[in-house]
């Protein structure tokens, strides 16, 4: 109840302040002090609402309120509390909330340092609230259940897992903070600011793209240490939803820092603010609204979402185009560059590059739906978005090569020299670790060689920018980043070396450079870790992959064993207990000996169950150890629904049963397995890979994301 | 100026036309299990494991080999090398993606479908 009226209120005073924010930004009067502005009374009403229902769906999870839809289907009565935290966002409704109050709270912070431009601002984000809040009314989280059930289903054993905590809440942080270049393009382009006004969102801008990225970096961290198929980006549909909009946002902050330097890019940066909000609104919808259905591992089935997210989506996008088409022919136009070699072009080069990529990721993405269009629809594999996007990334890392040489006003040779010292150590240095790492062939070797030139450039004015103030630094750093974060990329995905090898108890495999012997299972804390010794040269370690069940799921976790040139990954594939058994054929009235008993076939013994057309043959079976004799009668049930065999234990614990049977000629096949668990011949089937580099690749983006904090630090801070 | 756009233009096309190229060419259509049989490159097909039948485990391919029924009805024989999804058993379809060799449907990726995490079962308990 209470979590109903609160998203109730936030949704009404939602309404309300939006309206009054508009009317002010609508009237030519100035606001006069003493008059109560209503409009933040209700934008405060509408915070409190939001938290209101949020705080009580958390208390409701916590205190295990089962008759709540959503705390039923999300948890249950044995959930450790940090997964019944991070239950908030396991399902549809929470996430919404959680996004709807994560925007609550940017108001604030977006009052504290915004006046001028607020009261235009603020009715498009309390419009997005409004479509958010919508959607809680209709579906909300708690819905409530009668009877009340005992306990929940629980949480879905992939999310149980630190990474998968934490990468929702971020990449809605980020969703958050872009709702705020969206308003602020629209309310610059109502009230003609786009040049001061507008410039105001950068660090916002930033901050938005930070999280979302940290989010995306996250959730291939999650994949690869999680899933088991020892890959960090699947390009998968759902993967690339998000990853658009970060490709467009990229371009908005880079254009808007242009903005702030020299006044370029005025047209495209307001056009990317609006699109990447609105891409983002497309995100949600293609992975919650059934669209992609069939098209991909992560996308949900279709609810009644899909009408709901599509007017959301079309809804932003008119708005949003519509204000740009109506000022369009005041905005300052681009005027053509000078030189070819530039900072500007170097500039517009990143734009095109970065737009180009998020059109033909969302091509890619939504290709089953355009081919179905017209056709029959079809995906594309992965190799479209490979081919596409590496010339692409090509060339961006030209352009960061040569691009913090050419400087706005003039070129300075110290840094050249700097740079030429600095690149004769590390690229000799970096071009050894990456073949040691496995690098081997000459064109990767060359692209090696680039992106270690353009390391070497940035990391150049990473450092002496860095001398003169750390806040100036942050581009430089995060460049580094991206640098090293490619490096690990050339390496990991193209240099990346497999084997599936199966391993018998104490016998040594080799394989990909490794020595691997399985030793045995080491029983701990209800999982079954599969303990594989591996040798690499002199060093030997244990490597503990592990198959554990999750609920009545068996669910697999890879080890990996990491070191700085490379990552070694054992993904568990299979493990089977294989009998030694011993197929033999008997016809009636024949004697077999086998070891140190003889099996006598007596004959056939037909029964039929009285109520059904199950017939049961058995072979009366005469079996003789020393001077031990005992009848045995392995059976096999024929019906209609199968074969079903009834095997005989016999007195030295081995079990005999039917394989076969020819009646008409009076044979039977039979089996002979050892009931000896010691004899049973264990077979460990593993995938073994090694990931070159990916300690890089983890290293370029936390630098990549400390390089964009201390950028947006310095920017709201300035 | 007038060379910039000609440059422009020039490599626009070019990209233009080796983007367009790799799309058609990785390309795989979604269809049933009859045409798969047909088709000559990898295609996709939307089916549910049949239940009745084992998942095992090969060893002497190194292959996990199960059935697949897809909607028209048709099942086939699915060979899959590479690392079993985590909830194979429980989800309600999958994907295949690869082609048929020698009448077994061989297996590159299969996409297993989250189940219920963002569907609403509530209907189930009214």
């Amino acid at each position: 109840m209470i979590g109903n009226l609160g998203i109730l209120l936030a949704f009404v005073s939602a309404l309300l302040s939006g309206i009054l924010y508009f009317r002010q930004a609508n009237s030519q009067l100035p606001s006069a002090a003493g008059i109560k502005n209503y409009a933040l009374i209700f934008y405060h009403l509408h915070v409190f609402g939001v938290t209101v229902a949020s705080v009580y769906l958390f208390y409701a999870m916590l205190t295990h309120q089962f008759q709540y839809y959503y705390v039923y289907a999300h948890s249950n009565l044995s959930l450790p509390f940090k997964y019944l935290v991070s239950a908030f966002w396991a399902g549809q409704e929470g996430t919404f909330l959680l996004w709807a109050l994560f925007v609550a709270l940017t108001g604030y912070l977006l009052m504290k340092r915004e006046k001028e431009l607020l009261p235009a601002i603020m009715p498009f984000i309390l419009l997005g609230q409004l479509f958010l809040l919508l959607f809680l009314i209709l579906e909300t989280p708690f819905f409530p259940l009668m009877p009340v059930p005992l306990d929940g289903m629980g949480l879905n054993p992939l999310l149980m897992d630190p990474w998968m905590v934490i990468h929702p809440p971020i990449v809605f942080v980020g969703y958050a903070l872009l709702t705020v270049p969206f308003a602020y393009a629209v309310a610059a382009l109502w009230k003609k600011d786009w040049d001061k006004g507008f410039m105001r969102v950068l660090p916002w801008a930033g901050a938005g793209w930070l999280f979302l990225g940290a989010g995306i970096f996250l959730g291939g961290a999650w994949a690869y240490r999680v899933l088991g198929w020892g890959g960090y980006w699947g390009w998968d549909p759902v993967e690339n939803a998000s990853l658009i909009p970060w490709l467009t946002a990229t371009a908005m902050v880079h254009g808007l820092i242009a903005q702030k330097q020299k006044g370029l890019f005025v047209k495209s940066n307001l056009l990317l603010s609006i699109i990447s909000y609105v891409l983002i609104i497309l995100a949600s919808f293609l992975t919650r609204s059934g669209v992609m259905a069939n098209y991909s591992v992560h996308a949900f089935a279709e609810t009644t979402l899909t009408y709901f997210l599509a007017v959301f989506f079309l809804g932003f996008l008119i708005i949003g185009l519509a204000f740009f088409f109506w000022r369009r022919k005041l905005l300052p136009g681009g005027e053509s560059s000078p030189s070819l070699l530039s900072r500007r072009t170097s500039f517009s080069i990143t734009l095109i590059v970065l737009c180009t990529s998020a059109s033909l990721v969302l091509l890619g993405t939504l290709s089953p739906v355009l081919t179905g269009l017209f056709g029959s629809p079809a995906g594309v594999s992965e190799s479209f978005y490979m081919q596409t996007n590496t010339p692409l990334f090509f060339i961006l890392f030209v352009v960061l090569t040569v691009c913090p040489f050419l400087a706005w006003n003039k070129n300075s040779a110290s840094e050249i020299f700097f740079s030429l010292k600095l690149a004769l150590i590390l690229l000799p240095l970096g071009m050894v670790v990456g073949y040691t790492a496995g690098i081997t062939s000459i064109p990767g070797l060359m692209i090696l060689a680039m992106f270690l030139l353009a390391l070497v450039i940035n990391l150049t004015y990473f450092i002496k920018i860095f001398k003169t103030g750390i806040k100036y630094s942050g581009g430089y750093l995060a460049h580094v980043g991206l640098a090293l974060m490619f490096i690990g990329i050339l390496g990991s995905t193209a240099y990346t070396e497999s084997k599936v090898i199966s391993l018998s108890p104490g016998q040594p495999v080799e394989a990909i450079g490794h020595e691997f012997t399985y030793l045995g299972i080491l029983n701990e804390d209800g999982n079954s870790y599969f303990q594989i010794q591996v040798r690499d040269g002199d060093e030997v370690f244990i490597a503990r992959p592990n198959i554990y069940m999750a609920g009545d799921r068996s669910m697999r976790s890879p080890d990996i064993k990491r070191t700085f040139l490379q990552d070694l990954y054992i993904s568990p594939l299979d493990y089977q207990v294989g009998e030694k058994g011993e197929y033999f054929v008997l016809a009636k009235g024949e004697t077999l000996e086998l070891g140190n008993s003889k099996f006598f076939f007596q004959g056939f013994i037909f029964k039929q169950h009285a109520n059904s057309d199950v017939i049961e043959v058995g072979a009366l079976l005469e079996i003789s150890t020393g001077d031990l004799v005992e009848e045995y009668l392995p059976a096999l049930e024929q019906g209609t629904g199968g074969r079903v065999s009834k095997p005989v234990t016999l007195g030295n614990g081995d079990v005999l049963s039917i394989d076969g049977i020819d009646a008409d000629l009076g044979l039977v096949r039979l089996l002979l397995e050892s009931g000896d668990c010691s004899d049973k011949d264990e077979i460990f089937t593993v995938e073994v890979k090694t990931k070159p580099l990916i300690s890089i690749l983890a290293l370029g983006t936390v630098l990549l994301v400390i390089g964009t904090g201390i950028a947006v630090w310095r920017r709201f801070t300035m | 100026m007038k060379n910039k756009w000609i440059i422009g233009v020039i490599v626009i096309l070019i990209f233009g036309g080796f983007a367009f190229y790799s799309f058609s060419s990785s390309l795989s259509p979604y269809v049933t299990l009859d045409e798969a049989a047909k088709a000559s490159g990898q295609v996709q097909v939307l089916g549910t494991i049949v239940e009745e039948k084992e998942i095992s485990f090969d060893l002497e391919t190194d292959r996990l080999e199960f059935y697949l029924v897809d909607e028209e009805g048709t099942v086939t024989a699915v060979s899959y090398s590479g690392p079993r999804p985590d909830n194979l058993e429980e989800s309600e379809n999958i994907v295949i993606v690869g082609q048929y060799i020698n009448g077994i449907f061989h297996a590159e990726k299969l996409l297993v479908k989250c189940p219920s995490k963002y569907e609403t079962v509530k209907e189930d308990n009214l």
